[in-house]
């Protein structure tokens, strides 16, 4: 089943389907599918041997927009989904994507476990800080004076959540964060992240220019990550903390034990069967 | 497979972590049963036939992702081994209270396969076919076992082994115009694997046409919901469907873990002269209603038994216009097992 290289070397539109995205106009997500479809290129990855996975939200419409194996799941349950793919088919390029409610919120259980599993797995999550698909409610990582939704007039008065240093003190081996108004930079670091052995998260800052309008200063707002990459994670956690939030890099890359589920095929269906005789 | 523990489903999964692996296969502790159930779509996706189990608070939490397993028609198998409920209810006995949630604890119109095992011997018999036409349909099978199945230890002779093909229908690399989601007669599609060059494409738990592209469209959500219950009805399911021992105009009918004591009932029954029939079902959806019907014929008296408080089977069999008038019902909650004595007493009643 493992794909030949292609002769022909494939280009970044060779991995886009045809399928128009269902995205507004100025969404920070065209230039993810972009940059992730160039990493994808440049690392000349088979496309039937690259599974691109999701749960619900604006962003886990991602995998249609691409020619790679897809699944779009439920909300929230991108990482299980993949995990369980992983453990089946170690062959593949695993791939996730979703948004910040999909990932930090109806699915916070199984990102901290996707990142203590360390599985070789990149998970790309498109945080806008708000849930788009659903018309502009507080997510995880939405400020807590955002008093925008109807949903929370009076805004969440919650802290918000900090996804670079929740993955890191979970255990995920590559820890970065990436800006879609940068896609240079964020091709780059999709690269390095499909490259890393393990878990691999990519924060993305993606503006939702429909709910979230202020975003579009972000791009004055974003500026390189405050500290050096590293692999102490210490050092890692200090400077996620100094960090506004704003910092774009990779902030953690470490190499741990990556996990797959043992597979010993010692004996036959029937010799475990011959066990039961009496 | 993937899973969470659970009582009274843990002995299943304690047995075959260590012996999975021998064979080939895995067993992945998740963290939860959103994420075992998803964890096994993702692997059945990946091409390798999956499996989880439980039990009545795990099924609860896997409702959606069994939906999604029917919608983007992944063939997956959860082994619910059933204890008191609802809620956490009375985790170390045994009930057949999950009928309802196995038959309609979807949301949306969502055909798939139920069936139960009469027996210890029988869990062997009917996990294994449950397998084999998940994947030869691509859909979700539930098997309901029990509490005093899933923990007892028993000496039995070696089990039947379930006779269908089990294999699943792939799309070999570089079909020509590939169709995820293609609708013939049969309703089951060749599902492309991963790393099959020339057929990529996207499952989907929205509603999509035949490629697999989300829609909308009036005719792609009634020509997908026809789609997923064609394969399932037109299959030929055999004789495997249920078992009947004895023969009379008395009739005793009923389901999985309590068939032992309606065998016995039967057999005591025709002892004292009053010769019965008894007819125990393992495939429970899509019930063969056609079949039950000739099995049901020239009956005289009926009682139709079960080991919860609903008469849940009861209630499905009279929804499904399966039962005659003159049937009567005999549920009763557990944890205490029905007995051949209590089947017994309530027929002689009838009389």
């Amino acid at each position: 089943m493992t794909g030949q290289p292609p002769a022909i070397p494939l280009k970044a539109k060779d991995y886009k389907s045809e399928i128009k995205p269902v995205w507004c106009p100025g969404c920070g997500h065209f230039a993810v599918l972009s940059a992730l479809t160039k990493a994808l290129a440049y690392l000349a990855l088979p496309r039937e041997q690259t599974a691109l996975i999701s749960g619900i939200g604006c962003s886990s419409r991602l995998p249609a927009y691409t020619e790679v194996y897809g699944f779009h799941g439920v909300h929230g349950r991108a990482l299980a989904v993949a995990s369980g793919l992983k453990a089946a088919r170690p062959d593949l390029t695993v791939l996730v994507a979703g948004g910040d409610g999909d990932g930090f919120s109806i699915g916070g259980n199984h990102f901290l476990h996707a990142c203590r599993r360390n599985m070789d797995m990149t998970y790309i999550v498109m945080d806008n800080e708000v849930y788009g698909m659903t018309k502009g409610q507080a997510s995880p990582t939405t400020s807590p004076d955002w008093a925008q939704s109807k949903l929370t007039p009076h805004g969440t008065g919650i802290p918000s959540f900090n996804p670079a240093a929740i993955a890191l003190a979970s255990g995920a081996s590559f820890v970065a964060r990436g800006f879609s108004g940068d896609p240079k930079s964020m091709t780059q670091l999709l690269v390095e992240a499909i490259q890393h052995k393990g878990f691999s998260f990519l924060q993305v800052l993606s503006p939702c220019t429909t709910f979230r309008p202020e975003q579009k200063n972000w791009k004055k707002e974003v500026h390189e990550f405050s500290g050096e990459t590293t692999d102490d994670c210490v050092a890692a956690a200090q400077h996620i903390q100094i960090d506004d939030g704003m910092g774009a890099g990779i902030i953690y890359r470490r190499e741990l034990p990556v996990w797959q589920p043992v597979v010993d095929p010692t004996h036959t269906v029937a010799e475990l069967t011959r066990g039961f005789a009496l | 497979m993937a899973a969470y523990p659970i009582t009274p489903a843990s002995e299943i999964l304690e047995w075959l972590a260590p012996n999975l692996e021998k064979i080939g296969g895995s067993l992945l502790q998740a963290e939860d049963e959103l994420a075992s159930i998803n964890m096994i779509i993702g692997g059945s996706f990946g091409g390798v036939p999956s499996l989880t189990a439980t039990s009545g608070p795990g099924l609860s939490l896997m409702m959606e992702g069994l939906g999604l397993a029917v919608t983007s028609e992944t063939p997956v198998v959860v082994c619910n081994v059933m204890r008191g409920g609802p809620s956490t209810g009375i985790p170390t006995k045994s009930e057949q209270s999950d009928l309802n949630i196995a038959l309609y604890g979807f949301h949306g119109d969502a055909p798939h396969l139920v069936l139960a095992a009469l027996d210890i011997q029988d869990c062997c018999f009917t996990t294994q076919w449950a397998v084999q036409l998940s994947e030869e349909m691509q859909t979700v099978a539930i098997v309901l076992s029990y509490q005093s199945q899933g923990q007892a230890r028993a000496i039995i002779d070696p089990p039947a082994e379930a006779q269908a093909s089990g294999i699943r229908s792939t799309a070999p690399a570089g079909t020509d115009g590939y169709l995820r989601y293609t609708l013939n007669e049969s309703g089951v599609s060749p599902m492309a694997v991963p790393g099959t060059a020339g057929c990529i494409y996207t499952a989907d738990g929205l509603e999509h046409n035949q490629k697999g592209t989300p829609s909308s469209m009036a005719t792609d959500h009634l020509n997908q919901l026809d789609k997923r219950l064609r394969k399932i009805v037109h299959y030929n399911y055999g004789s495997d469907w249920a078992i009947t021992r004895g023969e009379g105009e008395n009739i005793i009918l009923t389901w999985g873990s309590s068939s032992g004591a309606a065998f016995e009932a039967a057999e005591r029954l025709t002892q004292q002269g009053h010769a019965t029939r008894a007819i125990a079902i393992r495939l429970l959806a899509p019930l063969q209603r056609e079949s039950l019907a000739a099995l049901l014929a020239n009956g005289k008296r009926m009682i139709v038994v079960e080991q919860n408080h609903g008469a849940q089977f009861f209630q499905y069999l009279h929804a499904q216009q399966a039962l005659p008038g003159y049937a009567r019902s005999l549920a009763r909650p557990g944890p205490l097992p029905i007995r051949p004595n209590d089947i017994v007493t309530f027929m002689m009643e009838e009389f």
